[in-house]
């Protein structure tokens, strides 16, 4: 099964990183990091602040545009063009072909945001030279938000994936993968309202059930946004993150599951 | 053929209309330019995790909206610049640059010296280790509301996060003199004198801290005099030949004490070297 995955891999990435859409989006991403010493001057105080805050806004944003198309592409483009029947004819079990793309999608996922990341920290060393902050930058903490960012873009990944293994439109694992990527930001907040003594005041019971079953279902991408710890060098809890990077394990092992169970069941038209 | 002419059709309409279009676009009021912004939560709510960067960019909306107002002649709308920068704080309680502009502007041209407070003492909540806040507010506190009680709280919390500014301490204790709690002044020069290591800054909490145990004794005479005489001394030699004091104490500032109208103790030297 391993060697199987690993074909699949090099294929996903052979195809990727020839893909020309990818590159643009590359492109574009780079020019837009190289935008940051510009952006950043506008500062009255906190010049490193501006550049680290621009450059992740940016890779998040790349990162989301780079996931559905990587993700949606990946197992889309084998359906419609019904590359996905030639392979199922194989000695490979659907399961295996859906790991198989989805590492894929994970390791050109993290190519990128690696190329992306490596010239936001050149702009940003070249600015710390300039305009070092009060608080030290720290550099641990800029990686781990990277890191968790990556996180959040594979999950959404896996969404996408397990939407797609089941849709039969493009639009719907697209419209349904975003819709959930900004929600999940949201359902931590919105939970913490409805549960304190106001919320409770203030809303309908089956508001505050709706509330916290968002919360439990959706991932809460709020705990991996490590944004304003890396933009002012925050402290940093390890038992936070350890938890945090287990629940995004966790959670992308179901999703993983469920998709490669919805998609051995797909019939294939 | 037709494709060229087509693009020098499409450059000419392009270029041609960009530069009235700039003009016009520039007339445009600045309220305009600072733009409308929904509540801090719906903000939250639609941008995922880019409320970071989107509190820079309503930062930067502000700065340009009063420039541009400063640079017609017209006054800025104070309002709804204090609700823009209210907004960019509450999505970013670190950004610096919303509490920089905010005192640097609101208070002195829009006389917003509360909501000023307001911003700044939630920013003192969660950036709180920068001294710049502290020092703010101590400054609005002092200058503007002359609350010198709040202002030596602040001076003071400025003072422990910055220990390199020594006159922060010495400034602290005026503060709380200036606020009537000579004695909580000088408890508190008293209590840092000792960890103090630049042997500069020591020496000059230390002759802050004579200076006020000065006024303290005096302090106390006047008090004593009044509690006996049941009116307050005319001067301090009075007190002196009531025989509450014994010698006049000195001011390590080289001035001369008195009492004010109010009869508070006061010194010449405004406790402050001379020429410095």
């Amino acid at each position: 099964m391993t060697r199987q995955i690993a074909a699949l891999v090099v294929i996903a990435l052979k195809h990727g990183v020839r893909d020309r859409v990818l590159h643009a989006i590359l492109a574009v991403g780079l020019l837009l990091l190289l935008s940051t010493p510009v952006v950043a001057a506008f500062s009255m105080r906190q010049v490193l602040a501006l550049a680290v805050s621009y450059s992740l806004s940016v890779i998040s944003l790349l990162g989301l545009l780079l996931t559905a198309f990587l993700a949606l592409g990946m197992l889309n483009r084998d359906l419609e063009r019904r590359i996905v029947h030639t392979v199922c004819s194989l000695p490979l079990s659907r399961s295996v072909y859906l790991l198989g793309r989805f590492v894929g999608f994970a390791l050109l996922l993290f190519l990128a945001l690696a190329i992306i990341g490596a010239f936001s920290a050149s702009a940003i060393f070249m600015l710390n030279l300039y305009y070092p902050p009060d608080v030290p930058f720290s550099w641990q903490t800029f990686g781990l938000a990277l890191w968790f960012q990556y996180w959040i873009l594979l999950i959404v990944g896996a969404v996408t994936m397990a939407l797609t293994a089941f849709a039969t439109s493009t639009f719907l694992p697209l419209a349904l993968s975003i819709g959930i990527y900004f929600a999940s930001f949201s359902t931590e907040a919105v939970r913490y309202y409805t549960e304190s003594g106001i919320g409770k005041a203030q809303t309908a019971p089956l508001i505050r059930w709706l509330a916290n079953f968002a919360y439990w279902v959706l991932p809460n991408f709020s705990a991996f946004d490590l944004k304003g710890q890396a933009i002012y060098s925050l402290p940093l809890e390890p038992r936070a993150l350890l938890l945090t990077q287990l629940y995004g394990i966790g959670y992308l092992g179901v999703l993983l599951v469920v998709a490669t169970i919805i998609f051995s069941r797909r019939e294939f038209l | 053929m037709k494709r060229l002419f087509l693009l020098v059709a499409s450059l000419v309409l392009l270029l041609g209309t960009l530069y009235p279009l700039t003009g016009i676009r520039g007339q445009q009021p600045p309220d305009v330019l600072l733009g409308f912004y929904p509540p801090p939560s719906v903000i939250m709510a639609l941008s995922a995790d880019h409320y970071h960067f989107l509190s820079q960019v309503i930062l930067l909306n502000c700065v340009f909206y009063y420039g541009s107002a400063v640079d017609r002649g017209e006054a800025p709308n104070w309002g709804r610049m204090y609700e823009a920068l209210f907004t960019s704080a509450r999505l970013d309680p670190y950004n610096m640059d919303a509490y920089y502009l905010t005192q640097a502007v609101l208070p002195w041209e829009a006389r917003l010296v509360r909501p000023t407070i307001q911003l700044l003492e939630y920013g003192f909540a969660h950036r709180h280790w920068d001294w710049y806040l502290p020092l703010f507010l101590s400054f609005d506190y002092a200058y503007f509301l002359r609350d010198y009680e709040k202002a030596g709280y602040y001076m003071a919390r400025a003072a422990a996060l910055n220990p390199r500014a020594g006159y922060f301490y010495t400034l602290s204790a005026r503060y709380f003199y200036e606020a009537g709690r000579t004695a909580f002044a000088l408890a508190y020069l008293r209590e840092l004198i000792p960890t103090e290591r630049n042997e500069q800054i020591r020496q000059m909490m230390i002759t802050r801290a004579e200076a006020l145990e000065a006024i303290l004794l005096l302090e106390q005479a006047v008090s004593a005099f009044k509690e006996r005489h049941h009116r307050m001394p005319r001067d301090l030699d009075e007190v002196k030949r009531a025989g509450l004091i014994g010698r006049m104490p000195v001011d390590p500032y080289g001035g001369t004490f008195y009492l004010d109208q109010e009869g508070r103790v006061r010194t010449t030297s405004k406790l402050a070297r001379a020429g410095k």
